[in-house]
């Protein structure tokens, strides 16, 4: 069955959880909340 | 890569058994063990090795803030292309991309005013939704996508290699709808369209520079390509100077 996802909604979007997504999540943080979508188990 | 034409093998040795087996087991602790558990004790046996591209020195176009062309989209790490590392990128410069600029994206981003919703609103994209059919095929064109890349713009390139290998792709991507429904198919169309444009970016680049090397153009060509290489949905090669 098709899953239908829910609507997030966030201040920031970071794509990825790598080093530079991860890092620019920390300076992102101090200004609003984050969301980080990631493949990463 | 001359070596292994001649030999007709897959592979030629590296040898370490010269040196202090202490020393080899501190000094390089992650091989070391990585050939220990494919039974290969490097403080006595010969390596097999097989050169290869360790690094892509593309990506989506940034400053040196991580903006791209798009309003509101930045890129760093991996995915993207500040052009600070030139036409190579040597082994662990890779932390440049990871903490200086990552952090460079995040303090642009949190400084810079972000669209409110009501702005954003009209735009939103359709869900896309996620099924867990398994399509065989899918795994089969992203197969053959990386084989492509592997024989015909691996690291030692020419121009007709690069134009059949650009063909193949071109073969494989009619092959599918190309409005992908979902994850793995979209996956699997951008893995092809990065894969085109490599090919296309080096079939331009009639030079060998940096990481980038033809067998029909040996020689460094500054006159013509002291440039950064960028694409557009045109798929024409632009040379941009640095």
């Amino acid at each position: 069955m098709p899953v239908k996802p829910d609507t997030i909604k966030t201040d920031f979007l970071v794509i990825g959880s790598g080093i530079a997504g991860l890092r620019s999540a920390v300076e992102l943080g101090k200004a609003g909340e984050v969301l980080i979508l990631t493949k990463a188990p | 890569m001359e070596e292994l034409k001649k030999t007709g093998g897959k592979f030629v040795y590296l040898d370490l058994t010269h040196l202090n087996g202490e020393f080899v087991k501190k000094r390089f602790p992650m091989v070391y063990s990585t050939c220990l558990n494919y039974g290969i004790d490097i403080t006595v046996d010969k390596i097999p090795v097989h050169p290869a591209a360790h690094y892509l020195m593309g990506g989506v176009k940034t400053d040196l803030y991580g903006r791209t062309s798009l309003p509101d989209l930045y890129a760093a790490g991996e995915v993207a292309c500040t052009g600070v590392h030139g036409a190579n990128r040597l082994a662990s410069n890779s932390l440049l991309e990871g903490l200086v600029f990552g952090a460079r994206v995040g303090l642009a981003v949190a400084s810079e005013a972000p669209p409110s919703l009501a702005q954003v609103a009209g735009t939103s994209l359709k869900p896309i939704e996620s099924s867990p059919t398994e399509r065989p095929q899918w795994g089969e064109t992203r197969s053959a996508t990386q084989k492509v890349m592997w024989s015909k713009v691996g690291i030692v390139r020419d121009g007709s290699e690069l134009k059949e290998g650009l063909r193949l792709l071109m073969q494989l991507r009619s092959r599918g709808s190309w409005s992908p429904p979902d994850r793995v198919e979209w996956e699997c169309a951008n893995l092809t369209s990065v894969g085109e444009m490599i090919l296309i970016s080096a079939m331009a680049r009639e030079e060998s520079r940096g990481a980038h090397f033809r067998s029909d153009f040996p020689c460094r060509n500054d006159r013509e390509f002291i440039k950064h290489s960028v694409l557009s949905k045109s798929n024409q090669v632009e040379f941009v100077g640095v």
